[in-house]
């Protein structure tokens, strides 16, 4: 109804405005004669418009120019920022005096009875003026534009020596950092070996890898040269570090690098921007999906000491290969062990929950020879199996949430990458062809009772039919929604509410 | 300059002891859906072109109230849109695919298709002379092949995977995997499908302009007595030809990528840990070939917009333009440059960083003719004797929006500046101030100054004012502040800010945006209203409303098929001859023979 009146006070608006619009069309055409005076009041507006424009533009820019970045925080950012200085003085000065130019003749030179215009069809002086001042500040700019651009990729001299190796690789939506560690070398990767345990596809053969750490945070140390390996799993990403005036495309199968050298610590900066919670950010600069908003790390620099001090530590507590893959491979659980590299989340479109690396003794393959595909240690897979093979009885109260199954915000729809544990389960099934289950769905209570009841059921028969399609008997499954009751964990904090969003699964015959 | 003069002299009276006026009956259809004549299908590109600039508008004032109210929910919006929206709120993909239709309903079907196919439809056989178009059964292929592109893409919007969401830009991988983005499955094969169908409709709109500028030009009309329109529209076509094959040839290859399994653009792919069969791909190879269409098509959308404010300019000042030529050359060069800077909008995609600093050169070096341009549009109304009409306004809002936008052109294209400015807001204001608004202005201009020519009525002058201060006071309002949220870092393409601290310090700066640009489109609705009210009920015109020199207004106003009864009116001077001394009038039609004094004159 709001919007039906909404609609309708708008048409009314328009009439009104028409309306008013022809009637002084009317008064226009009974007094043709004073066309001057229309001519002179028309310049009036377009000038007063056009000037009132020109003030808006550089007196909003006085208040803006407090909200851009700080100052650079990096070698190469300085030679931008002054570049954008000597360009932002040629561009302003242009700017001001031609639109100025503009709108003052538009008021001075408006129509009069008794005047003609000037017949002045060219002058080739006038001409070559103009494009000759112009051609010497572009050379000027583009002198200056390509002299820094050589000077930050070293065109000439290559690669810099004496620098700090990271390794930076997008994926939808997460950066993983990996460091080269005590021996100052990143291992070898192959995009063949990336498993369920090995995000990145290191190789683990090369003794390189072997103290190579993966880092939650971005960390750069301060005066001294850090060389970034940037790099793609799926789709193009960008390396974009706003502060440092630092950016590069992160493409799948091409490998790009960025040299830099940051030159303002994270405290320094908290100092200048009088802000002591001010924070360094890696961002995330080319559209690489529906996560693309929330892909992001924390960046921190430090004093070199500090740095060189921290990355010891880390490279020490938190070579991957170290703490994960060889205590796995001596027990021969590796590639069985679920992803160390936690599958991050971004925003509300996924209601998976991160698990960290564990080193359960959960066989993955099936009777079938299906090998379970990523399944988490402790996941719902092998929750399942654990269940099935056990001597527990079927109760009704045994449920066991899904752990990588995602829908659409808001919808039925599941998304593409939810397959892996759907095809899991129904491996499952048909590795133990006598159990049947039922799926339950659930929301959060967030929005009204009828309308999670109604999705949750959606999404419920949504998995049962994605299990049906994947070759399980339709008369082994049921589906209910449950809405927002029987939530597992608080609906007061995100975290508690995206547990809520679920489906679970229960065995209802052994 | 003489030898063209003559090379045309055969051409004369191509329409010779015909009488123009046709007689033979024509039905409903034939007269106003399936017809060959110019003038219609001119309109008929101009109105499905507004029709696709309101869903384009709408989109944009979709996501910018996302953008401006990331926390509240709009459960009306819920009601209307469906399933775009969950608890009141756009969904990301949604969001991502209005953002992807708005660029590619704007780019391509709004100011390339409509733009053109408009003006070029209208102006040419009437500014030259002739009957018609060399094949009006291309030219009418042409709109009916933008008709059922368009409806491909329009029918993508109802997928339940959702439109394209790529980016008009469509950068593969994420266009080529569906795994990667639901909008990447039917909607982006729509998408593909649309765009190969919109090629065509190019194509056979430009192949037509170029023969029909090149060979059916009335008697007397050489190529330097051509209004600047023509000029403008005839480089126009010829990027369009040489640049769109190109794009169609990126889009197969994608198609291939898609369907077949080929590699062309993929290597080295890992999807939710598991790494994909392709190898040998680049993804760079992709922005290759679509900037080599992608740049020259920002001239596309600019060139005719420079011609008819040229045209404007002069007209309405009573003064003829300024450096006749050097506009023409300067057309020359921005189109010879075009083509051999595309890869600026890739400075940060891993080319040689070599490759890029020969990109900043030949980019920057387009500021010179462009500058020549402007210098030439504000000598024009230097004493000249203005007429203060809308089409006057939106000429000048059309060299005030180029200026701020070029100017911002000269930091972007620097390759050094770019590695903080690329994809940031600074881009998108700027491209929209230079290309998007500039573009809009232009057109607004063409349509009020040949509205008369196309319908036999004006345009209510009041609303047009109306429409001139919200759009222009608008346009600023929206694009200005966003050059200080691309300084600030905030990278386009954001569903909200609110995730990174250093950018959501500008939630009240987008609510003013979001305002001006609801605004802005509530503006265009009253155009419309004016447009389609002053179709039927607006004053009628006189032959020559605006005392112009061009044969156009020389054709009867009511529009006959064959444009002219009885002989095309014979061309004797260039089309500027405004405020000429000696002569009464301040203007003289292009077929009005030169005097005996002007005849001496012209042989020095």
């Amino acid at each position: 109804m709001s919007i039906l009146l909404g609609i309708l006070t708008i048409i009314l608006l328009y009439i009104v405005v028409v309306q008013i619009g022809k009637a002084s069309d009317l008064i226009k055409e009974l007094k043709e004669g004073e066309q001057e005076e229309n001519h002179s009041k028309g310049a009036l507006f377009l000038s007063v418009i056009g000037f009132g424009i020109l003030i808006y533009s550089l007196v909003s820019s006085y208040f803006y120019k407090d909200m851009i970045l700080p100052e650079p925080a990096s070698q190469e950012g300085v030679w931008v920022q002054q570049l954008i200085t000597v360009t932002l003085i040629i561009t302003g000065v242009v700017f001001v005096i031609t639109q100025a130019i503009l709108f003052w003749f538009v008021y001075k030179y408006h129509y009069r009875k008794d005047r003609t215009a000037y017949f002045y069809p060219h002058n080739n002086t006038l001409e070559i003026v103009w494009t000759v001042i112009p051609a010497i500040v572009l050379t000027v700019l583009i002198g200056v534009g390509i002299w820094r651009w050589y000077t930050i990729f070293n065109v000439f001299k290559g690669r810099p020596r004496d620098v700090v190796e990271v390794e930076v690789t997008g994926k939808q939506f997460a950066w993983i950092l990996r460091y080269p560690g005590k021996d100052k070398k990143l291992g070898k990767r192959d995009f063949t070996l990336v498993n369920g345990d090995n995000e990145l596809g290191i190789d683990w053969n090369d003794p390189a890898s072997h103290d190579d750490y993966i880092s939650d945070e971005l960390v750069l140390p301060k005066g001294k040269t850090v060389y970034a390996n940037i790099g793609a799993l799926d789709v193009i990403h960008d390396f974009f570090l706003p502060q440092m005036r630092i950016m590069m495309d992160a493409v799948p199968g091409v490998p790009t690098l960025f040299w830099f050298k940051p030159t303002i610590t994270s405290a320094e900066m908290k100092v200048i921007t009088k802000n002591p919670n001010y924070e360094y950010v890696l961002a995330c600069n080319k559209l690489c999906g529906s996560g693309h908003y929330n892909m992001q790390k924390k960046m921190r620099v430090l004093e070199l000491a500090d740095f060189e001090k921290w990355d010891a530590e880390q490279s020490e507590k938190k070579s991957y290969y170290l703490t994960v893959v060889k205590p796995a491979m001596e027990a021969g659980t590796y590639k069985v062990n679920s992803s160390a590299i936690p599958m991050e989340s971004a925003g509300k479109a996924t209601e998976s929950e991160a698990t960290t690396g564990s080193t359960a003794v959960f066989s993955n393959k099936l009777s079938t020879g299906f090998e379970l595909a990523g399944a988490k240690s402790n996941g719902v897979e092998q929750k399942l199996v654990e269940f099935i093979q056990s001597d527990k009885v079927v109760t009704k109260d045994l449920w066991f949430s899904f752990d990588r199954l995602l829908f659409e915000t808001g919808k039925a729809a599941l998304v593409p990458s939810s397959q892996e544990q759907l095809k899991n389960v129904a491996e499952i099934m048909k590795a133990f062809p006598s159990i049947e289950i039922k799926l339950g769905g659930y929301t959060d209570n967030v929005g009204k009772p009828e309308g999670n009841q109604k999705l949750s059921a959606e999404r419920a028969n949504a998995v049962m039919a994605e299990l049906v399609k994947l070759g399980v008997a339709a008369n082994r499954l049921k589906a209910e929604g449950y809405g927002q009751e029987f939530p597992v964990a608080s609906n007061d904090t995100d975290a508690g509410r995206q547990q809520n969003r679920r489906i679970d699964i229960r065995v209802t015959k052994k | 300059m003489e030898t063209l003069h003559t090379a045309t002299e055969h051409h004369a009276h191509t329409g010779h002891g015909h009488d123009g006026g046709h007689h033979h009956t024509e039905t409903f259809i034939s007269k106003y859906i399936f017809s060959l004549d110019h003038k219609t299908i001119g309109k008929q590109f101009l109105i499905t072109g507004m029709i696709w600039a309101v869903i384009g508008g709408l989109f944009s004032v979709l996501f910018r109230i996302q953008l401006g109210w990331p926390d509240e929910t709009f459960p009306f919006l819920e009601r209307v849109f469906g399933a775009w929206y969950t608890d009141g709120k756009l969904n990301p993909e949604a969001y991502y695919s209005l953002i992807t239709m708005h660029g590619t309903i704007m780019v391509f079907f709004v100011l390339t298709a409509s733009l053109s196919g408009t003006f070029a439809n209208v102006l040419i056989p009437l500014q030259l002379g002739a009957r018609d178009m060399a094949s009006p059964l291309m030219n009418a292929l042409s709109y009916w092949f933008f008709v059922i592109s368009g409806l491909i893409m329009f029918a993508s919007l109802f997928l339940p995977t959702g439109a394209a969401s790529a980016g008009w830009t469509i950068y593969p991988p994420l266009s080529a995997l569906p795994q990667t983005s639901p909008g990447s499955g039917d909607g982006m094969t729509l998408w593909l499908i649309s765009m190969v169908l919109f090629v065509v409709s190019t194509l056979l709109g430009g192949l037509n302009y170029v023969s029909t500028i090149l060979n059916m030009r009335t008697k007397g009309m050489s190529l330097f007595k051509m209004p600047l329109t023509v000029w403008a529209l005839f480089f126009t076509a010829i990027i369009g030809i040489l640049s769109f094959p190109v794009l169609v040839s990126g889009v197969v290859l994608l198609i291939f990528d898609r369907t077949l399994g080929t590699s062309f653009y993929l290597s080295h792919i890992v999807i939710g840990g598991v790494p994909q069969p392709y190898a040998g791909g680049s993804p760079i190879l992709f922005q290759h070939l679509f900037w080599f269409l992608g740049h020259p098509e920002v001239y596309i959308v600019i060139l005719p917009a420079m011609g008819m404010v040229s045209e404007i300019l002069a007209v309405h000042a009573r003064k003829p333009i300024f450096g006749y030529k050097a506009m023409i050359f300067s057309i020359l060069g921005i189109t010879i440059l075009g083509f051999i800077v595309w890869a600026h909008h890739m400075f940060m995609a891993g080319i040689n960083p070599f490759l890029g600093s020969v990109f900043t050169f030949f980019t920057l070096l387009i500021a010179i003719p462009s500058a020549v341009k402007v210098f030439n549009w504000i000598t024009t109304i230097w004493k000249g004797n203005l007429h203060i009409t809308p089409p006057f306004l939106f000429a000048v809002g059309f060299v005030s929006m180029f200026i701020s936008g070029g100017l911002t052109g000269i930091w972007l294209g620097n390759s050094t500046i770019d590695i903080q400015l690329h994809d940031t807001y600074f881009v998108v204001a700027h491209f929209h101030i230079v290309m998007g608004i500039a573009a809009f202005f232009g057109m607004f201009a063409g349509i009020y100054h040949w509205f008369p020519r196309m319908f036999g009525r004006l345009m209510n002058p009041n609303l047009a004012y109306i429409h001139f201060a919200i759009t222009f006071i608008g346009a600023y309002l929206i694009f200005w502040p966003m050059h200080f949220q691309g300084l600030a870092g905030v990278p386009r393409r954001y569903y909200t800010n609110n995730n990174f601290e250093i950018f959501a310090v500008f939630n009240s700066m987008n609510k003013t945006i979001s305002i001006a640009a609801i605004v802005v489109f509530m503006g265009q609705l009253l155009f419309l209203v004016n447009f389609f009210w002053s179709i039927f009920k607006g004053r009628k015109s006189t032959q020559n409303p605006w005392n112009a020199n061009t044969l156009e207004w020389t054709s009867p106003v009511e529009g006959i098929h064959g444009n002219w009864h009885g002989d095309i009116p014979e061309v004797h001077r260039w089309p500027y001859d405004y405020s000429r001394p000696g002569s009464e009038t301040d203007f003289i039609p292009q077929d009005v023979p030169l005097t005996e004094k002007e005849k001496t004159e012209e042989d020095h």
